[in-house]
């Protein structure tokens, strides 16, 4: 029991796990599944530590290698640890719990290891936050350095180009080769410079990529689409053999081996009004072939949002709230947080605007699940190609004006919910006094959109530039003033310590901008924030 | 009004106190370091002032940094604490002067941490000097002296960690005489006492020692068994064990035998009253019996203290191998010889055997830490496997033991050099009873090599 206590402030990455929904269709990708096996296998304790590195563009198809692999070693009891990298969640497009992460599952090894490791943290507590080498050297090197395992470590690392830094990099290139050779770690990645530079040359790296026009590839995503089309027939009651050998072909030729292409456009036609026309317009419209793999994603999205109604004025309004908000929060939300979020405006339906793009996104159709995008290159899409694209000038979202919203509406929030009297509150008030420690609350208490203003008003608001309107600053006064001791009670009861530090710069930096804006001065906010006044009755 | 800077900085020393509470270090340490940081902002302006608000936000967060270890930064803190109460103590030494010293104190601590052994004894001169002023101004006050006493005890203590047994026996003598004179606190001239024995034991002057800690147990005896006070108790049995070595220094068996079955009477009763802080020593204590027991020839007894030892190491360790796996180890260890000098070959190989493999897998996990012990239970299973008249596996066994205290000895010639010579003169005798004379000639030329070292260094 004191074991696993003292494990637990090692931060781990809920969720960073494999997912048996996303592994490869059956009997495709055998024959580099094959080779990652014989990999594995050859691990060999009087060589050193091996690295497979298997990159290629976005949406190639690599995770769903990657997930594959976790559940085949899962099955095989050699898999220690996994991580998948996603830009769309906070401890997920980071480093920092990655090698925290992995030692906490290496930890369950054995009994011994476990007591290795407690008893190394337990002489040194600051590792919990060190940097990403002090905690490979000393929670993962260290105990592993010399120990014979007998069996092969394997360890999947997703998406490295997600969440990896230069040192996470270094690591892998000059610490990882003085582990055991029982030790096979699968990185998945797009191609960066960097990984490029850094990782692929080093002797102990195997690279290999997917090569997407090749032959096998070919085959695979043959098996794949056919696969797809079936289960489009039978959900949409269109005939078995829906939509003919000569357009199957056709279809595939025009996939050119992008997974996530003919993902996409599956989803899609699972759901969008007439999908045979559908299908025709994707593959007959423009030319789509021969472009690079962004160039074709691209498109693809260009098609699906399109079919949206763009005459609406309504609809073009509530897109730039809903998706804006979907792309900028800084973990992802549910439906039902989005509709709370947006209270005040009674017009907008959530749903309506999340529906047709049903294709683009995961969880919309669940009340409680969190809406994500489905792959970076969306994200990438929205947030940078748009922009620099006059015929996608429509689609592109700016995520600074949406930021600045946010962090808005994160204020209402908790001027409208931190009401008096939360259980489980009051103890830094001196409501209840005589108590130590944090008392329990109840989770369901907060709602999911009370708890998202908690943790991120923030971090959104130190990411607003320029001046700010009068009523933000009367929002952010109210809170200051009449709020900010229940959310610190409400806020860590479950979360880390914040600093508020960044804030009070931001907010002399905003008010100096803000010159122009007259009642930010007579209303003494000004000298109220100003510590470098000195005065006793200095504010936050 | 907005919420002042002022107000945050209060709301941020209590959320922190009570992070700690709830062991968040990491999250107790960054909220006291805002608050810090905001206070000494707010007062930054005027000329260095100092209060004593600021000397709390630092005192916890100096503990709040040795907690998630970040010893240098404590350290650092708690240095500007003591500069910061030294200042008030300037201006008001009768408020400020205790919180000084107690300032010090926790200053030496983070040096210690650190291993500023000479630091931290500077550091603790102070301490005395400072109690030493406090107990002047306020004779006769019972606080101040027995702070004086203990903080004597604390300076011999940073002179002894630093080899310099010597000079420790002056403030620890100060103390016992500071003691004797107040005739108020027996507990700690008792403990003062036992500190001197122990500094005596450490220059080889036995009969002083003795008498020392003889003089401890008789004060302690009467404390504890009156009270029934657990910590006492404790204190009584460990000056027991003490006493019990001493006592075999001069050749007293008896009364040392006597010594260590009064300790173990007592870890006894604490065992049953408090099983999950006493088995631990009552299993030590058993350890010790038997060996004692064994070397005056009572070796049916010492045999079934050491299978008694060995039983409670064992439930020990099943509730936490890391601590206890160790000791079984070493108690299996014991154990193997008491039944091998009894002649039950059998029975000793099959627990030297259990001893062995218990090693070989703390070595695997701790390589360098329990080499010492592998090479300890190889060398007895050896030997075992002799008496068996298993030769060549003896031979086998030794030559693992000679190559692990050959590696030890290269590291550390003062402490394995004389275990490496003897292993090597069984090391011959296995050769020998193959009938690999040459071998067994070469072996014996390195023990006798060693053995010409060893004495040239005495």
């Amino acid at each position: 029991m004191a074991a696993t206590a003292t494990l637990d402030i090692l931060p781990y990455a809920e969720g960073a796990s494999w997912n048996p929904e996303l592994v490869c269709l059956h009997d495709t990708r055998k024959e580099l599944l094959h080779d990652i096996w014989e990999w594995i296998c050859s691990a060999d304790d009087t060589t050193h530590a091996e690295v497979f590195s298997l990159c290629d563009v976005a949406g190639a198809g690599k995770s769903a290698i990657a997930h594959t692999v976790a559940r085949d070693c899962a099955q095989k009891g050699v898999l220690a640890s996994c991580f998948f990298f996603d830009r769309n969640i906070p401890d997920r497009r980071i480093p920092q719990k990655l090698f925290s992460t992995i030692a906490r599952d290496l930890a369950r090894l054995s009994n011994d290891l476990t007591e290795h490791i407690v008893h190394i943290l337990e002489n040194d507590r600051s590792l919990a936050s060190a940097s990403q080498s002090r905690q490979f050297d000393e929670l993962i090197m260290k105990p592993f350095g010399d120990r014979h395992i007998g069996r092969p470590v394997v360890i999947v690392v997703d998406a490295l180009d997600e969440g990896c830094n230069q040192e996470t990099l270094s690591i892998l290139r000059n610490k990882v080769p003085n582990l055991p050779g029982t030790f096979r770690i699968l990185v998945t990645s797009r191609l960066t410079d960097n990984i490029r530079i850094d990782l692929l040359n080093a002797g102990h790296v195997r690279h290999t990529s997917i090569d997407i026009h090749g032959s096998v590839n070919q085959r695979d995503i043959a098996l794949y689409i056919r696969d797809r089309l079936r289960v489009i027939s039978s959900r949409r009651q269109l005939p078995m053999d829906w939509p003919g050998e000569r357009r199957i072909h056709d279809f595939i030729r025009k996939a050119e081996g992008l997974f996530i292409w003919v993902f996409i456009v599956s989803e899609y036609l699972v759901t969008a009004a007439y999908p045979d026309r559908k299908l025709f317009a994707i593959l007959e419209g423009k030319n789509i072939l021969g472009l690079p793999a962004n160039t074709k994603m691209d498109a693809l999205y260009a098609e699906i949002l399109g079919a949206c109604d763009w005459t609406d004025a309504d609809f073009v309004h509530s897109y730039q709230l809903v998706i804006g908000t979907v792309i900028t929060v800084k973990t992802p939300i549910s439906s039902s947080a989005l509709q709370s979020i947006y209270r005040d405006n009674p017009i907008l339906d959530v749903n309506e605007v999340l529906r047709p793009l049903s294709s683009l996104l995961t969880g919309i159709f669940q009340d409680n699940q969190p809406i994500q995008i489905i792959h970076l290159s969306f994200r990438d899409f929205l947030t940078y190609r748009a922009l620099c694209s006059p015929e996608y000038e429509r689609f592109q979202i700016r995520e600074g004006e949406n930021s600045q919203r946010l962090s808005f509406l994160c204020l209402r929030i908790l001027n409208e919910d931190l009401t008096p009297g939360i259980p489980g509150t009051g103890y830094l008030s001196g409501v209840i006094p005589h108590t130590a420690g944090i008392p329990l609350l109840h989770e369901s208490r907060i709602s999911e959109a009370l708890w998202y203003a908690c943790r991120f008003w923030n971090e959104h608001i130190i990411e607003v530039q320029g001046p700010v309107t009068e009523d933000f600053l009367d929002a952010l006064r109210k809170f200051l003033t009449e709020k900010l001791t229940v959310w610190m009670e409400v806020l860590y009861s479950k979360y880390p310590f914040q600093t508020l530090t960044p804030l009070r710069e931001w907010l002399q930096v905003r008010l100096h901008v803000n010159e122009g804006c007259p009642r930010a001065d007579s209303n003494g906010f000004k000298e109220a924030i100003s510590l470098r006044d000195g005065t006793s009755n200095a504010d936050l | 009004m907005l919420i002042s800077s002022n107000e945050y900085s209060r709301v941020l020393e209590d959320l922190s106190g009570r992070m700690s509470y709830m062991h968040r270090y990491e999250d107790a340490t960054e909220a006291i370091q805002d608050a810090t940081d905001l206070y000494r902002e707010l007062t930054g302006h005027h000329p260095p002032v100092f209060d004593a608000r600021l000397a709390l936000l630092l005192k916890q967060l100096s503990k709040c940094l040795a907690d998630v270890c970040r010893r240098d930064k404590a350290l650092e803190v708690a240095q500007e604490l003591v500069d910061a109460y030294r200042q008030l103590a300037a201006d008001q030494p009768t408020i400020f002067t205790a919180d000084l010293v107690k300032s010090l104190i926790d200053l030496s601590y983070c040096l210690d941490e650190l291993g500023h052994l000479e630091h931290r004894l500077e550091v603790y001169q102070q301490v005395v000097d400072l109690n030493r002023q406090r107990a002047a101004d306020q004779p006769g006050v019972f606080m101040a002296e027995s702070d004086l006493t203990m903080s004597l005890s604390g300076l011999a203590h940073c002179l002894s960690s630093l080899g310099r047994t010597e000079q420790a026996l002056e403030p620890i003598r100060e103390a016992i005489y500071l003691d004797r004179r107040a005739s108020g606190n027996h507990a700690c001239l008792a403990l003062h006492l036992e500190s001197l024995s122990e500094n005596l034991g450490k220059l080889g002057r036995r009969e002083e020692s003795l008498e020392a800690i003889q003089e401890a147990v008789n004060i302690c005896r009467p404390l504890a068994t009156a009270r029934s006070h657990s910590p006492l108790r404790d204190h009584l049995a460990t000056m027991l064990l003490s006493l019990s070595s001493s006592l075999i220094n001069i050749g007293e068996q008896d009364q040392a035998l006597q010594a260590i079955h009064e300790a173990v009477d007592l870890y006894r009763q604490l065992a049953a009253e408090q099983p999950a802080d006493f088995r631990g020593s009552l299993a030590r204590s058993l350890k010790n019996l038997s060996s004692r027991l064994s070397d005056i020839g009572h070796r049916e007894r010492a045999l079934s203290i050491a299978q008694e030892a060995v039983d409670l190491y064992r439930q020990l360790a099943a509730d936490r191998p890391a601590v206890f796996n160790v000791n079984l180890g070493d108690s299996l260890c014991d154990l193997a010889f008491q039944l091998s000098k009894i002649g039950r070959r059998a029975q000793s190989l099959e627990v030297i055997r259990e001893a062995v493999d218990l090693h070989r897998q703390l070595v695997a996990d701790w390589p360098s830490a329990f080499n010492p012990d592998l090479a300890r239970s190889l060398s007895r299973f050896s030997c075992c496997l002799s008496d068996a008249g298993h030769r060549e596996h003896a031979l086998e066994v030794c030559q693992e033991a000679v190559d692990l205290y050959r590696k030890l000895a290269m590291h550390r010639p003062a402490l394995h050099n004389a275990n490496l010579a003897s292993v090597l003169n069984k090391l011959s005798y296995c050769l020998t009873s193959v009938g690999k004379h040459r071998h067994a000639l070469e072996a014996a030329q390195e023990e006798v090599v060693l053995r010409q070292q060893l004495a040239a260094e005495s």
